[in-house]
């Protein structure tokens, strides 16, 4: 297997790194590391590097410096969360599909996702915040569901598969901006979950979620080896003792876990799942046991990124990270499409 | 040379065919248009405050303002109303407008992102250009709802294989994802006023007033007057540029007119209900089902039948959830998404 595996990257796409695989990925880390460090001390009130170092440091600073740290790790320890488990999610719908303009957007999942994590925070507020994840994934696994059906004649084809996300998402949109514009106590709050953020995020929420976003993420690093034999195309994976139907539902499941997990917290911060997949083939090759665990460490750093430049550029105003992001990553989807020769 | 003779159906032997069918079309068109009326009447008779007929008719015969009745039915439901049949016809007609001339299945307001580009630039002229005239703010929004399409078009027409169904889609999704980001973006940064704004993301008709209406109704004619005249040279455009420039068309010219009576027609409605998905693309298709593939019955009939689409979807949305009424929009977004999906099973859209 191991030598088919490397015969594929040998003709497949064609980019060798000129740096080994471990030396990307320990530079990544690295960057993610210092990028925490960085985002913890800015904002509308700026800490020194030395408060910041106390603190991760489990040391004691000024109270009010404290509270505002306090506000902030959890905030930043979200951010990397969400952006791992969106681009992790995108890796796998691009390896499930072949194709690389998939992603939990463009296909739909986080459409259904955000209309059912809608519906739970504005007419139950009351319900705990650990259902939240759990709804969210219901949600994103019925449009799922739903478009995979009605997708279905004959077989998939990837045409039909897009134009019926297309149709899902637009009902799903619809039915949610509904929602928030007719049952709005905050506006405001409102469309900050809309277009994405991870503004207000309190050290309760972080510990009622992160077991989910570990949970899968370890789910899709195990699911990356069969789905690296799936890319051999279906005769050769079935050759080789792969389950093809089930290595697809059981990939599709977790995909949907980890948008729906990162939805229901934070809204859909538009394009990760596009982005990151595609920067880690480019940075590591098209191997998915080895893509999707860098897909995950680019989306945290994008993610951690646009959160850190919002809340910066406008000071006091906050500009919500989704807001970035799909200013990046819209005209790169265009781009890319441009090339497509389907 | 008189496109009547070049595109013809069942062929121009078939002199008494042609007749039956140009009966059988005027016929439809009617029946349709009756209903309209009928639906049209009983949104004004129908609503959330109980009024009798005689009341209505009193209302709309002896207007007396001093009678809260008589303003309910003057001030609210009559401008709703007409506010709703000509979003709905606009769009609908632009919509088979779009389609004629990119010879696309999926080219309509929504899918070419002009909706959310008039939406974005109407925010933008708002926001930071208040002191200038409203008409002149309204022309910006045309141009920008233009440019938005051109860049959606262009986008798709890239790469090998030219502007396929689904790079259209995608190049509209993307654009329109980017467009709605920057609007609701917008209106958090200046949440002072975010009530004020939001009616841009909202897509419906309730509220409309008088001004609105009279601001509507120039605009509106303008577009279909134009769609109405470029209909017969959109039917000889369908054989094909080649062709079409052979029988001497002046293509671009007309290409580029039937855009600007569309963006027009789009433009001006969501200045005034926001975006309605699924109008512009659903009714054109139902249309030429109906009526056949004569553009000069397909354009005409779109704008009969949107415009009954959508008094109808805004009637049944007022009494269903009366009174907390849900905009026009999730309904409409209901029956259009079922069709679109209809659409794509068929075959019709690869």
């Amino acid at each position: 297997m191991k030598l088919i595996l490397r015969a594929k990257e040998r003709i497949g796409i064609g980019f060798t790194s000129a740096f080994p695989w471990w030396g990307i990925v320990i530079g990544l880390l690295l960057l993610l590391a210092m990028l925490i460090l960085l985002s913890t001390g800015v904002g509308a009130i700026p800490l020194s590097a030395k408060e910041i170092m106390t603190v991760w440091l489990g040391g004691e600073i000024e109270p009010s410096q404290q509270a505002i740290m306090e506000m902030r790790i959890p905030r930043v320890l979200i951010a990397v969360l969400v952006g791992s488990a969106l681009a992790m999610s995108g890796g796998i719908f691009q390896a499930i599909t072949r194709n690389n303009l998939a992603s939990p957007d463009i296909i739909g999942v986080s459409s259904g996702a955000a209309l059912t994590a809608v519906i739970l925070i504005l007419l139950f507020p009351a319900a705990p915040p650990g259902v939240l994840p759990i709804f969210a994934f219901v949600g994103g696994a019925i449009a799922a569901f739903a478009i995979y059906m009605l997708a279905w004649q004959e077989g998939i084809e990837p045409t039909r598969l897009v134009l019926m996300g297309i149709a899902i998402s637009a009902l799903c949109l619809s039915a949610r901006e509904a929602v928030i514009l007719k049952a709005p106590d905050d506006l405001e709050s409102a469309l900050y979950w809309l277009i994405g953020s991870v503004w207000g995020q309190g050290t309760e929420k972080l510990l009622s979620i992160w077991p989910w976003f570990l949970g899968f993420i370890v789910l899709g690093l195990v699911i990356s080896r069969p789905l690296a034999v799936l890319q051999l195309g279906d005769p050769v994976a079935l050759g080789l003792g792969n389950q093809v139907e089930r290595t697809r539902l059981f990939a599709s499941v977790i995909g949907v876990g980890l948008a729906g997990s990162a939805i229901a917290v934070a809204g859909n911060i538009g394009f990760i799942g596009l982005i990151a997949p595609h920067m880690s083939r480019y940075l590591v090759g098209p191997d998915v046991r080895l893509m999707l665990p860098v897909s995950a460490l680019i989306g945290a750093i994008i993610t951690l990124l646009a959160d850190t430049v919002g809340r910066i550029v406008l000071i006091p105003a906050e500009l919500p990270a989704g807001l970035l992001t799909s200013l990046i990553g819209a005209p790169y989807f265009l781009w890319l499409l441009s090339r497509e020769r389907r | 040379m008189d496109p009547d003779h070049v595109v013809q159906p069942h062929g121009t032997a078939a002199v008494s065919g042609k007749w039956k069918r140009l009966g059988m079309n005027g016929l439809l068109l009617t029946l349709t248009l009756l209903a309209f009326l009928v639906i049209a009447l009983s949104s004004v008779r129908f609503g959330v405050a109980d009024l009798t007929s005689d009341m209505v008719m009193e209302a709309i015969m002896e207007y007396d303002p001093n009678i809260q009745q008589h303003q309910i039915v003057h001030d609210l439901r009559i401008p709703r109303v007409l506010a709703a049949a000509m979003v709905g016809a606009a769009m609908a007609m632009s919509g088979a407008v779009l389609q004629a001339i990119t010879e696309n299945p999926l080219a309509s307001p929504e899918i070419l992102g002009i909706n959310w580009g008039v939406a974005l630039t109407i925010l933008l002229t708002v926001l930071y250009l208040p002191e200038i005239p409203y008409q002149l703010g309204q022309i910006l929004a045309f141009v920008g709802g233009g440019l938005t399409m051109a860049l959606v078009w262009g986008i798709s027409s890239l790469g090998a294989k030219g502007p396929t169904a689904l790079k259209l889609a995608l190049a509209g999704v993307a654009i329109s994802a980017l467009m709605s980001t920057m609007i609701e973006g917008l209106i958090l940064v200046h949440s002072q006023n975010a009530y004020a704004l939001s009616y841009l993301l909202k897509g419906s008709v309730a509220g409309v007033e008088w001004r609105e209406v009279d601001f509507l109704t120039p605009w509106f004619l303008v577009g279909v007057a134009a769609s109405l005249l470029l209909s017969g040279k959109l039917n000889v455009l369908r054989l094909g540029d080649e062709l079409a420039r052979g029988l001497g068309l002046r293509v671009r010219w007309i290409r580029f007119t039937s855009m600007v009576a569309a963006v027009i027609l789009v433009g001006s409605s969501v200045a005034v209900s926001g975006p309605i998905a699924f109008l512009g693309l659903v009714v054109p298709h139902i249309a030429r089902k109906m009526i056949g593939v004569d553009e000069r019955w397909v354009i005409p009939y779109s704008g009969v039948l949107g415009a009954l689409l959508l008094v109808l979807a805004d009637l049944v949305t007022r009494l269903i959830y009366d009174p907390e009424e849900v905009s026009v929009s999730i309904l409409m977004a209901l029956i259009g998404a079922t069709y679109f999906i209809y659409l794509i099973r068929s075959r019709r859209i690869q």
